[in-house]
Formats: structure tokens, sequence, C-alpha cells
């Protein structure tokens, strides 16, 4: 029964989601991420233990090899989307309380600013954490990301910039949420952001990658 | 006299280099299969998503100096700050210039996320970040080949947003060039639309040389160029 979670942490590391995907090659026309996990639930695992003990562990041993230097985005990305597919099969029992959710996670790319990329790969990692990630898109406005804030009570928030002159924005963006929900954490990130920066606005951090941000946002929520 | 030239050069004239996108990841080598996969497949297909213009403005003798730390081209004149000046304060000439591949392969990308491929979308943005540098590198030889022809040298090509230069400069500097140049425009923030432009100048004159980018004199932290640098001396 534990090769069951222990299969599927496997194909949450090496990214493979489901049945049909290709890679690994030692993991050809196996089961995947998603396949394992309904298996999990019908041999009587809880969505709890399923998170816990494969899928948490499985990013755990990811990010790990991202911080020393062995994984890298791509790594992460592939593994996030088989935790993901994980996921799919587990939500019910989130919605339904039975398990933990994370929390609420704003996110946006500020205004005059049109650099996606960056925010969708933190939206995914940060999805295969376990968190509702609420995405703005970009060009976001001050009051979009105040609004947000509002509607989604408890939310946190990260901004994401791809030039000096659009990271300035940050500033008015933090002012306009902190003026509607002032408890608000907000988290900055982009090329030319840096924790000198996110200091100087009063923002809560900055994080180079998704990766060190997802292990903060581990540690304080 | 003729001072405007645009292109419209096909895909097969540039010179797209697999190993840089590979290095974008974090691979400087063994890149895993699957990852080398993706990107042989998505570059095949890259090539009719790519829209690429190209072009520049050249500045004759006269309509270019470089004084007291400052860059006057024609009625502008830009704070190019010390490790530019060093590189062109003996210009006489330059060419400013614009490149863009388009949004097609913005949208391709973004496709992908929105099929839950984001590895191809990730991928395909790198692609695209990739044509830009091969185009501007394809305009770069055409400049050079411009002040071969006229017997002057070139200098390499600097752009606002590099060696300490301010991207708000970019309002001036497309203030040079005809509106919608190569199909770009700027915001308000200087941010260029599409995505995937690359702006900047390259020095001409007798006196100018091509030479690298002068990254140990530079202290910004967040440029990935020194980034690499900082790579090369750890390792
Ligand atoms: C590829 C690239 C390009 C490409 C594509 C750009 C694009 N928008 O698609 C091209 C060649 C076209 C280009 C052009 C320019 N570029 Co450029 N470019 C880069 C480069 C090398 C990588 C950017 C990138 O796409 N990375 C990949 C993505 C996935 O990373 P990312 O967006 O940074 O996101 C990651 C993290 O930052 C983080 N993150 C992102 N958001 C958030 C949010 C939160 C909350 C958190 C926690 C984390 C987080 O997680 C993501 C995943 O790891 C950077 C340098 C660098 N190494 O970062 C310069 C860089 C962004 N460019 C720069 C500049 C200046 C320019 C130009 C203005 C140059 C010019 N004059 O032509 C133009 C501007 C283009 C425009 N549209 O206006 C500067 C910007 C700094 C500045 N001075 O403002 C940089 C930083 C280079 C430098 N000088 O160091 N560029």
């Amino acid at each position: 029964m534990k090769d069951l979670l222990e299969q599927l942490g496997l194909c949450v590391e090496k990214g493979k989601s489901d049945r049909n995907a290709a890679f690994p090659p030692e993991l050809r026309g196996m089961d995947g991420a998603s396949e394992l996990t309904l298996k999990a639930l019908e041999a009587g695992f809880s969505a709890n233990q399923i998170l816990n003990e494969a899928l948490m562990p499985a990013m755990q041993r990811v990010g790990d090899r991202f911080a020393e230097h062995k994984a890298f985005i791509p790594d992460l990305m592939i593994a996030a989307r088989a935790m993901n597919a994980a996921m799919e099969h587990l939500k019910p029992f989130f919605e339904s309380g039975e398990a933990q959710h994370r929390g609420k996670i704003v996110l946006g790319t500020v205004e005059g600013d049109q650099h996606d990329i960056g925010k969708n790969i933190v939206k995914m990692v940060l999805k295969g954490e376990g968190w509702d990630v609420i995405d703005l898109g970009t060009n976001t406005s001050a009051t979009e990301f105040a609004e947000a804030v509002a509607e989604h009570p408890g939310s946190l928030v990260g901004m994401s910039a791809l030039l000096t002159t659009t990271m300035v924005k940050m500033e008015e963006s933090l002012q306009a949420i902190r003026a509607k929900i002032p408890a608000t954490k907000v988290f900055v990130g982009g090329a030319p952001l840096s924790q000198a920066f996110s200091d100087q606005i009063g923002a809560d951090g900055y994080f180079p990658d998704p990766h060190s941000f997802a292990l903060h946002l581990r540690e304080i929520s | 006299m003729k001072d405007i030239f645009s292109y419209r050069p096909v895909f097969n004239e540039l010179r797209v280099n697999k190993e840089n996108i590979f290095g974008a990841m974090g691979y400087e080598k063994n890149t895993p299969e699957q990852y080398i996969q993706i990107t042989d497949k998505l570059l095949k297909e890259a090539e009719h998503a790519a829209e690429l213009q190209a072009g520049y403005r050249w500045l004759s003798p006269g309509s270019a100096k470089a004084e007291h730390g400052k860059l006057v081209l024609v009625d502008q004149v830009f704070e190019i700050r010390k490790i530019i000046y060093s590189q062109l304060h003996l210009l006489d000439g330059a060419a400013v210039f614009a490149v863009s591949i388009g949004s097609g392969i913005d949208n391709w990308s973004r496709k992908f996320f929105e099929e839950d491929e984001p590895l191809a979308g990730y991928i395909a943005d790198l692609i695209g970040s990739e044509i830009a540098e091969a185009l501007a590198d394809w305009l770069e030889a055409k400049i050079a080949a411009h002040a071969l022809e006229l017997g002057t040298k070139h200098s390499n090509r600097y752009s606002p947003g590099y060696c300490d230069w301010s991207v708000a400069e970019q309002h001036k500097l497309f203030s040079l060039l005809p509106d919608n140049f190569c199909g770009v425009r700027l915001n308000n923030s200087g941010l260029m639309v599409p995505q995937k432009s690359i702006s900047g100048i390259v020095g001409t004159g007798a006196k100018m040389k091509w030479r690298e980018y002068p990254c140990d004199r530079c202290s910004l932290e967040t440029c990935y160029k020194q980034i690499h640098k900082s790579h090369e001396t750890a390792s």
C-alpha cells in the first residue's frame, strides 16, 4: 500500500502528470499522478494523507534540488503541473473542509507592464503548493489590486514587474491595498527587483524565484 | 539623403542559438532530453509565429556627439552615464535602432498556458527572447556593413536599461524614430509593445571600436550579465 504513495510521489517529482505523459522514459506507459491519486483515494488514503505523505514531500524534493541549483524552473513547472493534476481529485475534499487549503493569494503584474511569464510561473508553483491563486493578469492598476484584496479578505498579494520604470508602480499599489486592508502582506518579484527596493517601499519581502517565495509562504501561513 | 532603413528579414537569416535557450532555463550543460525535444519542436513552429522587423536611423557625422558625460543625437540629450560614455565618447555619428519579432510568439506562448501546457508556454517565451536577440545581432551586422561601406567604424550596441543607462530614456530614443517604427510602440512607462522588442544605439566614427560590454565596471546586481559573471567566478 505504501508503494502507491511512493510511486505517486515519484510521478510528481518527475513531472509525470498522467498516463499519457511521455516523460520520463522509465515511467512511459505507466500510471501518472492523476491516476495514482484516484487509486490512492480508492485504497482508502485520506486527502490529507495523500497530500502530506506523497505530494508535499515530492515537491519538497524538487524544491531542494532547485535550491542546490540541480533543478531549474522547467523542473519546478512540470512537478507543479503533476501536482495540480493530483490536486484536481483532492479538491472536493478541501472544498468540503475535510482537508486544509493554505489560503488565498492575489497575483498581478503592475500597471504599465505586460510581462506575463514570470507571474504565470509563480502562479503555477503556488497552486501546486495548495494556494488558491487569484490572477489579476498584467497591467493591473492600484485600484484593481485594492479591490481584489477587499473582495478576498485575508489574502496575500504578490506583484510582478519587468522594468525599473514599471516597478515604481508597486509603491502606489501597495498603498492602495494597505488603505483598504492595512494588515495585508504584500510581496514583490521580477527581474529588476531587489530586497532593498522591497524595504524602500515597505513591502513584506522580495523573492527571486517561486521556490524561495513558496518556502517563505509556508513558514508564515 | 535617405536616413531611415528598415527590413523584414526571413527567419533563416538569423542565427538562433539553442544553447542560449537551454542556458536561460538554467542548463549550462546536460539539458534533459525532454526539454531538448520540446525546444526542437517549438523552434520549428516559431518561424511561423515570428514577424521579424528591424531598422535604424543613420545619423551622419555632425548630428551626433558625446560631451560632458552626455550623448547628443540630433535634438535629444541622453544621460548615458559613465560606462557607455567611456565606450562612445569618440563617436561622430550613430545608428538608432529598434527590432521586434511582433506579438505572434507572445500569443502563442499564452495559448499554451491556457491549454495547460505551461512548459511549452515557458519554452516558447524563451524562444521568442532568443529570436529577438538574434534579430538585434542581425541588425547590428547590417549597421556594421553600412559603416564599412562609408569607410567608417562602429561600436557594440547599447540599450536603455543596460550599463546604468536608464530605461526612462526610451522616450527620447523613440522620438528620433518614425511613429510605430518596426511595429513598436512605447507606453507611458517606456515599455515597448510588442514585448519581444529591443531598442538601442550603435556609435559610428573613425575612432569607434567594437568592445565587449564592460561588466566589471557596473554594479547592477540584478543585471543578468552580472549574474553570469558571478557564476563564472564561482565555478
Ligand atoms: C529575456 C529578456 C528580454 C527579452 C524578452 C523580454 C520580455 N518581456 O519578454 C528581450 C530581449 C526582448 C528583452 C528586451 C528588453 N529588456 Co530585457 N531581459 C530579459 C532577461 C534576460 C530575462 C527576462 C525573462 O523573461 N526571464 C524569464 C522569466 C520567467 O523570469 P521573470 O519574469 O524574471 O520571473 C521570474 C522571477 O523574477 C520571479 N518573479 C517574477 N514575478 C514575481 C512576482 C513575485 C511576487 C515573486 C515572489 C517572484 C516573481 O519568478 C519568475 C520565475 O522564476 C532579463 C534579465 C534577467 N535575467 O532577468 C532582462 C531585463 C528584464 N531586460 C531589461 C531591459 C532594460 C530590456 C529593454 C528595455 C532593453 C531595450 N532597451 O531594448 C527591453 C524591454 C522590452 C520591452 N518590451 O519593453 C532589464 C530591466 C531592468 C531595467 N533597467 O529596467 C533586465 C533586468 C536586464 C538587466 N539590465 O539586468 N529583454
